[in-house]
């Protein structure tokens, strides 16, 4: 490791604050870090850093608050991490048009709070809210229990900002709520881990906030909740959020099978749907309760942090697994049968209404009792996906489960924007 | 040939006089909201077989990069069904029946047929639908054929399958032995009569139908109208204008305005869509003849379908019959006319008859005039088509509102040996007032 | 190359005959002589769409099979010849239009629903299958297709996937892209792919989002994974009337800005109320200065809430009078009559030209100023039928193209229009696409360098730009005042009229 003074490589023209030496240790990614992190201010000091380090084919990850840097493989190299948080600002905000105009580094609370003093929100579940950046979330398309009913990043995001490897700048998209002008690159940048451009700014349509907001839970065997769950799914309840919650599960620690909702709406029409959401609870056989703010928070915010891989490696494996709906019930009993017979302990938290299930695996010798149960999951399911391991594992497996059968177009997307691989090295599906 | 040539070369166009409209060419804006209603394009899903499709042959024929002798002109212009759906779903108001029909008339004069083809049509256009007492006589020679039990000998023997005829055999109507001779005979009502109508007994209607024709005048009259069958009229001319024979058809017309105009009549009644939609399109046959225009006018706007009339009268309570049916729109009644709610109507004043909506009502049934005859696979399939979606509603009756539509799917059900029966709207009511 | 030129006179086989009949012989191989049109007066009806341009390809194919489709590809490849998807050519950007000839591939035979799963809410389908046929045949379970482009009752889910199309209810629904699940895709070299599988969420990129809305540049898709929504419980609709496009502009603004999202919003001129009872009798004033359609739906209770706050909004902002349709009947001839405003705009006037363009939701009554302003300006009537809620205008200028002077007029009064809208912060397309006939125009939008990054993307999955060639990306860049006054030159020579 260079000394703290001596940058260990030139950074003049890279033309940003910078850190080096131990100071980089704070910026590692999944235990390696940077020689160098970058801190620049403004959409043109990315670009000019971008167009620096690829003259020199220098290795670099993009950063944001840090919170979801455990998913995908760690970094084959890295050089430099390059923070966005100095790109804080919120650029345009127009209530009376319901879109808004922000920095990748803006935090998901800074812009909340922005939005909530004209009643307005973004509907995005994530942990962390006050470090973690908006451009992040968008990159790890991790979504949350309302993206059943309320929509995520991939609904609300109506236009982007783009700095490429080779320090390009280019825009897509627009500030209206309706485009078709040109190729949704939106899409394309969504979930890409950061490895085909660096976001710098990030247009979203936004939600008015309903004048009623309840949650309930629901309690009953587990069969029973499944059946309930696709019931609510098809039904015209339009609920937000319809979540299985396993035992132990989250950190209230109850022990049995729960669904968790949650209604918004107006007074008459949230009324409509807890009579309803009562009365099919009743007739699967089902109890319901309904929670106070404060409980009903708390529940969210866990639900949040259990899909999100924080700092799970110290813990233990965490996966998402997707299913059509009517799967929901095989699968949970698949996995935890599947962590039985290997003696781990196994949580889970589904997006019942979506089929995606998440399940947290955890014992004494994780990595040899992991491998044949993540085996047998991806040879039975496509879309499986660990998001968060210990290092050793994550050496062992693939992350991605199986690749998709458009992965080689991926491969030529990425070469294409990123021909010498040097945005994100090696972490995303297939080691791009 | 040159087919797709530069304006200048050599493409045969339109002659000028009755060619089709360029204003209703031009009309097309291609939207191609006709083309899930047409027919002949639910059958191929071919762009040439849709109306769309069509009105651009004709523009590039009329703008002289297509010539009007190409295969691919004739056989659209005689696949065209001219049933018009088009027409009804047009939100540009093209009136695509008034192309196709001086469109065929460019064709015949452009590429004349055989001079036996020609013969026959004319004996056919001319003499027999041109001239009551020829097709009276020619619909006897069939009844008689039907009746005598010569058909049974003639079937028996297979020789309408060594000839090839089978299959128009099997379309022929059980043509009955009595016809309605339209000789100003009256139906009178009970109590004094709130409408004097006229009754346009038609050709294949007051002969193969005649029951029909005589039930639309009870029926009439037990709803306080007296009826006349105008003497002197014929055969409306739709059929010869479908085929292009444009002279034959405007002939028709006269004759039959001639007969209608010596009365004083508050509607002339019809029960034949196809007849129905001609009838009241005269005036289109006297472009730049303002005399027949206007008296066309005339005539037409008194037109009335049965069903049209019957539904705006206050209707005397029919009586109850245990029926379940399904309705199969003429599209000459509902796509030419705009008629579809009336006939529904009425079906439901009839205590006791349940209506099954078919899908795909108002699809051609693949009749359309002589079509069946001309484009038999067409025909065929569409028939298959129209049978499957009225045999799944589980209806024992099919009701129609038109001879074409009316022999051709009795004939299908024939065929396929089912008992469900097919009936005119007006002998259903007429059925339900007897049944009182 | 193989090439069929002339956008509208002879046609002209650069190479040998032999080569066509031998590309000919070779299609009919794959999908039998009744599924290949190669004779040229056959051919002219696959030069169109619902847009401006015309050109001739040099064939047209119409398969039935994901197969047939891969093999008529490779055969594009070896014959060097572009291809370009079509469905039912109702296309308003010339999206489906072979501008430089080549094998155009017809999907319209391709029309089987292949599974519907209500427990899954979703339905798997061939691209050629009509989006209306997906409502009519899941709404009997309680589901429907939400996006419901006005031509819904003839365009193919596969042509809205290449479009993103929108429609009315695109407002609170969302666009195409939010209702498709997966797409099998036959890639430009005639390699078969699934973009995301059939489970749930993204693995690796977002290729189905990234496909949806590239206009058939980056492959055909052969199936499709739509979404089924489930039918609301209540839907009312409302009809408001105004005085003037002002009062009805800014009452839109009013009932966005208040958090309210209809299920959809329309906006029509007085002009369109016109046109619109003329064709369809279907209750609208033709003397208002313009109209407010709009659409509530959900649970029972919340849709009569917000009856009551739209019809205040309305009349607090100047609405004359608001009617609510009392039964189905009357709401679906409202709705008729709006799916239906543009076809029969040809009453007015023998054509229109329609634009696309959006502006932020506050922007529209300064637009719309702004597009009456025009309609003085170059002389001609234009009559506005749009999607107010999205602020997705469609000013249809009025004219007749026997007239070489209007013509000019109208594509100067288009681009004034969309230049303003770009001014504003909007765009020049919010759902008909850019194709052949906003490929300038896309310019006042992006940079250089957009586009840049744009045709790159397109590269990776059409590296030889075999796929619908000319799309899209403006010929010469900066010049679309050059190429507006050829596409003048060119349509006052020869007739070709505009939409
Ligand atoms: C009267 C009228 C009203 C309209 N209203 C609306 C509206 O409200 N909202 C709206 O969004 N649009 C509207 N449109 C435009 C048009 O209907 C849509 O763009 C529609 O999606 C086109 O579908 P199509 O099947 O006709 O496609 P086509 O016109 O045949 O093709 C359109 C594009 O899709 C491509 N394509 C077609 N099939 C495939 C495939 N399987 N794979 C890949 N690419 C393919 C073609 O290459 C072309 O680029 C309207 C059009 C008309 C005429």
């Amino acid at each position: 490791m260079p000394s703290e003074a001596t940058p260990p490589f030139d950074l003049t023209d890279f033309g940003c604050p910078s850190l080096s030496g131990a100071a980089t240790e704070q910026f590692s990614i999944q235990g390696v870090a940077p020689r160098v992190v970058l801190l620049p201010t403004t959409e043109e000091e990315v670009a000019a850093a971008l167009k620096a380090a690829s003259a020199r084919q220098l290795t670099l990850a993009p950063y944001g608050g840090g919170t979801l840097q455990e998913i995908g493989y760690p970094p084959e190299v890295l050089d430099i991490v390059l923070s966005t948080r100095g790109l804080n600002r919120i650029i345009t905000y127009e209530p009376a048009d319901l879109t808004i105009s922000v920095q990748a580094g803006c935090t998901l609370a800074q812009i909340s709070a922005a939005l909530a003093a004209h009643g307005q929100m973004l509907p995005f579940d994530a942990a962390g809210t006050d470090r973690a950046t908006i451009g992040g979330l968008v990159a790890a398309n991790l979504t949350g229990p309302r993206r059943f009913g309320t929509g995520s990043y991939r609904d609300l995001l109506i236009g982007v900002v783009i700095a490429y490897a080779d320090g390009t700048v280019a825009k897509a998209g627009g500030q209206v709520v309706k485009n078709v002008s040109g190729y949704d690159l939106m899409k394309l940048h969504l979930g890409a881990l950061g490895t085909l451009g660096v976001l710098l700014r990030l247009n979203f349509k936004v939600l008015t906030q309903r004048p009623v907001d309840i949650t309930t839970v629901i309690t009953g065997p587990l069969n029973a909740l499944l059946s309930l769950a696709a019931t609510l799914a098809t039904s015209q309840l339009s609920l937000d959020s319809i979540e299985l919650l396993g035992p132990s599960s989250l950190r209230d620690e109850a022990t049995d099978w729960r669904l968790a909702e949650r209604i918004t709406g107006s007074q008459a029409g949230a009324q409509r749907k807890l009579t309803d959401l009562h009365r099919l609870a009743d007739s699967h056989g089902c109890r319901t309760t309904t929670l106070g703010a404060t409980e009903a928070q708390e529940l969210w915010q866990d639900c949040a942090s259990f899909i999100s891989p924080g700092t799970a490696s110290n813990e233990g494996v965490l996966i998402r697994i997707s299913v059509q709906p009517s799967g929901l019930s095989n699968l949970v009993s698949t996995v935890t049968s599947l962590a039985h017979s290997n003696n781990l302990d196994c949580s889970v938290v589904a997006h019942a209404g979506d089929g995606t299930l998440f399940a947290r695996l955890a014992g004494s010798d994780l990595t040899a009792a992991f491998r044949p149960l993540w085996e047998s999951l991806t040879q039975g399911h496509a879309n499986a996906l660990i998001l968060a391991a210990p290092g050793n594992l994550k050496g062992e497996v693939n992350l991605w489960g199986q690749l998709p059968s458009g992965f080689d177009l991926m491969r030529r997307i990425k070469a294409e924007f990123d021909p010498h691989r040097l945005l994100n090295r090696g972490r995303f599906i297939g080691h791009l | 040939m040159a087919i797709v040539t530069a304006p200048t070369a050599k493409a045969m166009g339109f002659t000028e006089i009755d060619a089709p409209p360029r204003s209703i060419i031009d009309r097309c804006v291609q939207c191609g909201f006709c083309l899930p209603t047409c027919p002949t394009y639910q059958l191929t899903f071919s762009e040439a077989s849709s109306p769309r499709g069509r009105i651009h042959l004709l523009r590039a024929v009329s703008d002289g990069r297509l010539d009007l002798r190409a295969a691919v002109v004739r056989e659209q212009m005689y696949q065209c069904l001219n049933c018009r759906a088009c027409e009804a779903v047009c939100p540009s108001g093209v009136q695509y029946g008034q192309l196709v029909e001086p469109a065929r008339a460019q064709i015949e004069q452009a590429h004349p047929r055989p001079l036996w083809q020609r013969m026959f049509r004319t004996f056919i256009f001319v003499r027999v639908f041109g001239d009551m007492r020829m097709f009276r006589l020619a619909s006897g020679a069939i009844a008689l054929y039907q009746h005598s039990g010569l058909r049974t000998l003639v079937r028996r023997t297979g020789m309408l399958k060594l000839l090839g005829l089978d299959k128009q055999d099997a379309l022929l109507p059980e043509v009955p032995l009595r016809f309605v001779i339209p000789s100003g005979q009256r139906w009178q009502p009970q109590g004094s009569p709130h409408h004097h109508v006229g009754l346009f007994t038609g050709c294949i209607m007051s002969t193969a139908f005649a029951p029909t024709d005589e039930a639309t005048a009870r029926v009439l009259a037990r709803n306080g109208c007296e009826v006349v069958a105008v003497p002197d009229q014929g055969c409306c001319g739709a059929l010869a204008l479908h085929a292009g024979e444009a002279g034959t058809g405007r002939e028709n017309a006269k004759r039959n305005i001639v007969a209608f105009e010596r009365l004083e009549l508050d509607a002339i009644i019809v029960n034949a869509a196809g007849c129905g939609a001609a009838l009241k399109e005269y005036r289109h046959l006297f472009h730049g003849d303002p005399e027949w225009s206007r008296r066309a006018e005339r005539f037409s706007a008194s037109v009335r379908d049965v069903s049209e009339f019957l539904d705006t009268l206050d209707l005397v309570p029919p009586g109850r019959l245990d029926r379940v049916v399904t309705y199969q729109e003429p599209c000459h009644l509902a796509h030419a006319q705009r008629i579809t709610a009336a006939p529904r109507r009425l079906l439901a004043k009839i205590p006791g008859v349940r209506l099954v909506e078919m899908e795909e009502s108002s699809l051609c049934c693949g009749s359309a005039g002589i079509y069946n005859v001309i484009r038999p696979e067409f025909s065929r399939r569409l028939l298959e088509r129209k049978l499957k979606n009225a045999l799944q509603t589980g209806a024992d009756t099919i009701i129609s509102a038109n001879p074409g539509c009316i022999m051709q799917v009795a004939s299908g059900l024939r065929e396929q040996g089912k008992r469900v029966r097919v009936l005119h709207i007006v002998d259903l009511l007429d059925e339900a007032y007897r049944s009182v | 190359m193989l090439q069929v030129r002339g956008l509208l006179s002879t046609m002209v086989l650069e190479e040998s005959k032999s080569v066509h009949n031998d590309l000919i012989s070779q299609l009919q191989n794959i999908v039998g002589a009744d599924s290949v049109v190669s004779h040229p007066a056959e051919l002219l009806v696959y030069e169109y769409d619902a847009s401006l341009d015309r050109h001739l390809p040099a064939a047209v194919v119409l398969p039935q099979t994901t197969q047939q489709v891969v093999e008529i590809v490779k055969l594009a490849n070896r014959f060097d010849l572009p291809v370009v998807p079509r469905g039912s050519g109702t296309g308003l950007s010339g999206g489906a239009i072979a501008i430089k000839g080549g094998i155009v591939i017809v999907t319209t035979r391709m029309n089987h629903i292949l599974s519907i799963d209500y427990a899954n809410r979703r339905a798997t389908v061939q691209p050629g299958v009509i989006n209306a046929d997906l409502t009519h045949y899941t709404e009997h379970a309680g589901f429907f297709y939400a996006p419901d482009p006005s031509s819904q009752k003839v365009c193919t889910i596969g042509g809205n996937v290449a479009e993103n199309s929108g429609g009315p209810h695109c407002l609170s629904y969302g666009a195409t892209t939010n209702h498709i699940l997966d797409l099998e895709l036959v890639l430009p070299t005639g390699d078969v792919i699934h973009t995301s599988g059939a489970d749930g969420d993204q693995h690796g990129l977002d290729l189905t989002g990234t496909v949806v809305g590239s206009e058939g540049t980056f492959g055909i898709a052969t199936e499709v994974t739509v979404r089924l929504t489930p039918l609301p419980e209540d839907t009312q609709v409302l009809l408001a009337i105004f005085r003037s496009v002002d009062e009805a502009s800014n009452t839109v603004s009013a009932i966005i800005g208040a958090g309210i999202i209809p299920a959809a919003l329309e906006m029509m001129d007085g002009l369109c109320c016109q046109a619109i009872e003329a064709a369809y009798h279907a209750g609208y004033p033709p003397d208002a200065g313009a109209v407010l359609l709009v659409e509530l739906d959900g649970l029972r209770e919340a849709v009569e809430e917000l009856v009551d706050q739209v019809s205040t909004i309305c009349r607090n902002h100047g609405a004359g009078e608001v009617r609510r349709a009392r039964s189905a009947a009357e709401r679906a001839a409202l709705w008729a009559g709006r799916k239906g405003a543009l076809g029969a705009l040809g009453r007015l006037a023998p054509n229109y030209y329609i634009q696309d363009g959006v502006v932020p939701r506050t922007k529209l009554p300064e637009t719309l100023q702004f597009v009456e302003q025009v309609s003085r300006d170059i002389r001609l009537p234009i009559a506005n039928v749009f999607h107010a809620g999205d602020g997705n205008l469609h000013p249809n200028i009025l004219f007749d193209r026997q007239d070489p002077t209007n013509i000019e007029r109208t594509l100067r009064g288009g681009l004034e229009i969309l230049r303003f809208c770009v001014e504003k912060g909007g765009v020049v397309s919010g759902e008909h696409g850019i194709g052949l006939e906003k490929r300038e125009h896309i310019a006042f939008l992006y940079t250089t360098e957009d586009l840049a990054v744009m045709a790159r993307l397109r590269d990776c999955f059409n590296p030889r730009q075999l796929f619908n060639p000319d799309k899209i990306f403006p010929p010469l860049r900066g010049c679309g005042e050059v190429r507006d006054q050829r596409v003048a030159a060119r349509l006052a020579k020869e007739g070709i009229y505009a939409v």
